[in-house]
């Protein structure tokens, strides 16, 4: 196995403005994506080629620390793209590619992986692992997204009228086409 | 190989490679991640590993396992056999 691709998408009851504020605010990334534990560093502002480290933890896996690149930061068309490498120097990396888009008085949130497996044992071994992993941890965290940005939200948060503070419309639709 | 969580929380996973079609890259992953031992450097709250391969036992931190090691820890805990 050389290459995994992926995508997942699901319909939030939230503003697509908001959902995109959250997905890009690196400090809430533990709250909604779970295979995060923790932040290890952060830039000062979110930008095109900047860096950010996370403490990777899925369960019952040994954590790692993951190092992302910001590719794309389009906040007029709510795109957002980064690579991400395994911070042991492993050089196979990972393109995560998302796009939020307006769906219904609320917002579509789709997401796309591409990940470059460059050394045997990662072909072998690690990459049909992480395959079955990232078909469980990206439509969970999808979710666990839509209830975070319905819940809480990110400062300056336009609230859809529709589906405000009901948790039973949170989620609907859920789709992970890819996984 | 065993898993043990701070709180003493044990998982332990067995791979036997003998007539695995696969034998040969599992031996050479071991050999890969057994090449370079690191220090035994518990850390507070996280999980330490006993790996015994062919005999030889190491003890290793969470925080230790990099490389060809996490490799061989993370697809034995995935496919080993709980016993």
């Amino acid at each position: 196995m050389d290459e995994i691709h992926g995508r997942a998408s699901l319909r939030v009851d939230a503003t697509p403005q908001a959902v995109f504020d959250l997905i890009t605010d690196v400090d809430w990334l533990p709250e909604w994506n779970t295979a995060i534990e923790k932040v290890l560093q952060r830039p000062p502002g979110l930008a095109e080629g900047v860096e950010w480290t996370v403490k990777m933890h899925p369960p019952h896996t040994p954590s790692w620390t993951s190092i992302s690149r910001v590719e794309e930061l389009d906040r007029h068309h709510l795109r957002f793209a980064y690579e991400t490498r395994n911070g042991d120097g492993n050089p196979s990396y990972t393109k995560w590619a998302w796009e939020v888009t307006g769906a219904g008085g609320g917002a579509e949130v789709t997401v796309t992986w591409d990940v470059y497996l460059k050394t045997a044992d990662r072909r072998y071994f690690g990459g049909p692992l992480r395959k079955r992993q990232l078909a469980r941890e990206v439509p969970n965290s999808l979710t666990a997204m839509a209830n975070t940005v319905t819940a809480h939200g990110p400062k300056g948060t336009n609230w859809t009228d529709e589906g405000r503070g009901d948790p039973s419309r949170m989620g609907r639709d859920h789709a992970a086409p890819g996984a | 190989m065993t898993r043990v969580e701070w709180d003493g929380t044990m998982r332990r996973r067995v791979l036997d490679t003998a007539g695995r079609s696969d034998a040969a890259q599992w031996e050479e992953l071991a050999a890969r991640a057994l090449a370079f031992q690191p220090p035994y450097r518990p850390v507070a709250g996280s999980p330490v590993y006993h790996l015994r391969v062919d005999g030889g036992a190491i003890m290793i931190s969470e925080h230790d396992l990099f490389g060809p090691l996490s490799d061989l820890v993370t697809a034995v805990l995935a496919i080993g056999e709980a016993r």
